[in-house]
């Protein structure tokens, strides 16, 4: 049996991640300091989302309730879709990744694209999110369609951005230079003050899509590269917070 | 095969050590968005190296400084090094010493439980690829 780590690393010096206003800045203060301990956001780095994260869905399962079975050892199918900097996965490519999907009902699914295999997480500046691949609405919906056929309700994907979030929240933080930091600089907190539900409606509509299908996303997944479909299962290992809606999280693959 | 669960929940104010004179402080959430202004919510969590049930390790004061608590440990990951195979489906024996309030466990307990372990399946490594 063989395993292998497919989380993005929580860097103390520098995350790949922070670069909208919606992440929250992670850091390690040292003894001493009135902050000492882990300050992180909860989609600081490989991260689990519920449906539960958004308003039209909180009443539903959070993190303390999710069954153990949904996270721990899960048979897994890849869907491939590679992707190249910046594009935009559309719904005839999603249809013919679908076809070629293979696995039984239920299992959880790994989108991957070869993001997470580029490197990009490691380089300085904003590339690794602002150069993501992601989701068009259409593919979305075909995927969230296939999924609840095949009674998926695991997504795992590569990808650092699963939708684009570029109504509102892409232009207007883009605008801003030099770019200011993530929460909580002042800009940020300015800018999220203002930054209304239908304006998160606009900008995560491929979230919602997913969401509204019962649909739990675990994305920033890297490593994915060597993966064999035919014998994967995943351990997705959240840190067990009390009607928490995200977490950071451990992601292990394991190859029989 | 049966999972079950062994984790202590995190929750805002959780309180881990911080009954003790260190420097730590209990869990801390901050909602940064939330459902009714912002339609979905995200949260800043400051943590200590301790919430939940936390993964010792020696070189408690890493990154900032590797020096183990103790000397010569026998294992000086931090927990990026950490061996894969040492934290998934690692074969564990069960020490069943039962404790009450208050009760400090003495090394003939120990000696005991120790005794009653040895042998148990752990000695045979366990074929999970079996098992899954």
């Amino acid at each position: 049996m063989e395993y292998k780590d497919l989380t993005l690393p929580l860097d103390h010096n520098w995350m790949p991640d922070e670069v909208l206003p919606v992440a929250a800045h992670f850091y390690l203060a040292p003894k001493y300091h009135p902050d000492k301990g882990v300050i992180l956001g909860s989609e600081t780095g490989t991260c689990l989302t519920l449906p539960a994260a958004f308003a039209d869905f909180r009443k539903t399962t959070r993190l303390h309730e999710v069954a153990i079975e949904k996270l721990f050892l899960r048979a897994t199918a890849i869907l491939d879709i590679a992707a190249e900097e910046s594009q935009e996965i559309t719904e005839s490519e999603m249809k013919r990744a679908i076809e070629a999907c293979k696995g039984p009902q239920g299992n959880a699914l790994l989108l991957r694209t070869g993001w997470g295999d580029r490197g990009t997480h490691g380089e300085p500046g904003s590339r690794y999110i602002m150069a993501s691949p992601h989701l068009s609405l259409p593919a979305a919906e075909r995927l969230a369609e296939f999924m609840v056929e095949r009674e998926s309700d695991l997504l795992l994907t590569d990808l650092a951005l699963i939708g684009w979030p570029d109504k509102h929240l892409l232009p207007e933080w883009n605008s801003l230079f030099p770019r200011p930091g993530p929460w909580p600089s002042t800009e940020a907190q300015i800018y999220l003050h203002l930054y209304t539900p239908q304006k998160a409606k606009d900008d995560f509509a491929v979230e919602l899509a997913l969401a509204h299908a019962g649909i739990i996303t675990v994305k920033k997944l890297i490593h994915c590269k060597d993966l064999l479909s035919d014998r994967l299962r995943v351990i997705v290992s959240p840190l067990h917070i009390v009607r928490g809606v995200s977490s950071t999280c451990r992601v292990i693959a394991v190859e029989e | 095969m049966k999972l079950i669960d062994l984790t202590m929940p995190v929750w805002p104010g959780a309180g881990y050590g911080e009954i003790l004179p260190f420097t730590n402080t209990p869990v801390d959430f901050v909602e940064y968005m939330d459902y009714g202004k912002n339609g979905m919510r995200q949260t800043r969590m400051k943590l200590n190296g301790e919430t939940g049930s936390p993964l010792m390790v020696p070189a408690q004061h890493a990154p900032f400084d590797r020096t183990p608590i103790q000397k010569n440990p026998r294992f000086n990951s931090t927990l990026d090094e950490i061996p894969l195979q040492e934290l998934v489906l690692h074969d564990t024996a069960v020490l069943d010493i039962a404790a009450g309030e208050e009760h400090e466990i003495t090394v003939d307990e120990m000696a005991a439980a120790l005794k009653v372990a040895v042998g148990a399946p752990w000695s045979e490594p366990t074929k999970w690829a079996s098992i899954i």
